[in-house]
């Protein structure tokens, strides 16, 4: 077979016949060798991976249990929307919130807070009369009741 | 053994299912130019054993980023490449001898080799090649003994094809002149 750029400048003898071998089978057996060797790499790459996993089981209880434990903080200790309105103001004041707001917003606030303090003396004012309606009706005698307390 | 493309075996290996088949494959088309090709660098047969798993292993770590840029065989080629310059700089590092002597230990080991059937003139022309730098003595082995074009050698070590062609002749020069010494 010709080669190109063949050196013919080598001496007599000179060959390219291969004066290496290779022991018996050793080609038959190199794929399984190498398969085996890459299983085997592959194997210690998921034991390493496996030993920080270790203590996972651990952490993914811990991890629930506090999970759960601030869900239901949250959802049993739900804070009260009703604040009481001089908390409200001083808290306004105290914050400095008083200086964001403008004047319309101040206005519409304090119609709102006084239109729910009435409510809420309206209401009041409203059992106190049904209760006093009924003991009249009924001719209770009151300090009858105080005495009973 | 039927021939798989480059393309077939990349898809086939981007496939969990089908990996390790087609990595089969893969071994069983190129295990033996690239143990050649090694073992004419390293000598040795147990030492080329473990290059040549070496760049298996390489290659089925690296295959799912194989571009397709250039043929498998080069790919592979190079990593074998890289792989036998690494082992023999490690060797003389192991050892703490300058290359010349590490050259000398593998002359040395070749006459003494199970695994070696050459006759004197080979066995000169193996010694012959250990007097020439390990990259010379690639471009001689892959030119002369594996008959690669230059510019498929050119793509393997990174050269230009004219300073291959110029190392060649200036391989074949001292290796004459090694021969006709003796």
């Amino acid at each position: 077979m010709k080669h190109d750029d063949t050196p013919d400048n080598l001496p007599d003898g000179v060959n390219r016949e291969n004066p290496f071998r290779v022991p018996d089978g050793y080609f038959d057996r190199f794929p399984n060798k190498i398969a085996e060797r890459i299983a085997e790499e592959n194997q210690s790459k998921v034991i390493r991976f496996a030993v920080l996993l270790k203590p996972a089981p651990l952490l993914a209880i811990a991890a629930t249990l506090i999970t759960i434990a601030v869900v239901s903080y949250k959802i049993f200790n739900k804070p009260t929307d009703a604040f009481d309105q001089d908390e409200i103001s001083t808290y306004v004041y105290q914050e400095g919130i008083i200086d964001e707001l403008s004047d319309e917003e101040i206005l519409d606030y304090s119609d709102y807070a006084a239109a729910d303090s009435t409510f809420k003396k309206s209401t009041s004012d409203s059992i106190t009369n049904t209760i006093q309606n009924y003991l009249v009706d009924e001719d209770v005698d009151i300090n009858d009741i105080i005495n009973e307390m | 053994m039927e021939e798989i493309s480059d393309r077939e075996i990349v898809d086939r290996f981007a496939n969990a299912t089908t990996r390790n088949d087609a990595f089969n494959v893969l071994v069983l088309q190129y295990q033996k130019r690239l143990y050649w090709h090694i073992r004419k660098m390293v000598l040795d047969h147990d030492d080329s054993d473990d290059v040549l798993q070496n760049v298996f292993i390489k290659a089925f770590n690296a295959l799912h980023n194989f571009r397709e840029d250039s043929k498998i065989f080069t790919w592979l080629y190079k990593i074998a490449t890289n792989e036998c310059i690494t082992f023999l700089n490690n060797k003389k590092k192991r050892f703490f001898v300058p290359m010349v002597d590490v050259e000398y230990q593998l002359s040395q080991n070749l006459e003494t080799d199970a695994y070696f059937n050459g006759d004197r003139i080979q066995m000169k022309l193996q010694q012959a090649l250990l007097t020439l730098p390990d990259k010379q003595r690639l471009v001689f082995n892959m030119k002369y003994f594996d008959d690669l074009k230059y510019e498929e050698i050119s793509e393997i070590l990174g050269t230009s094809v004219g300073a291959l062609k110029a190392s060649y002749h200036h391989a074949v020069k001292k290796i004459e002149d090694f021969i006709k010494q003796i």
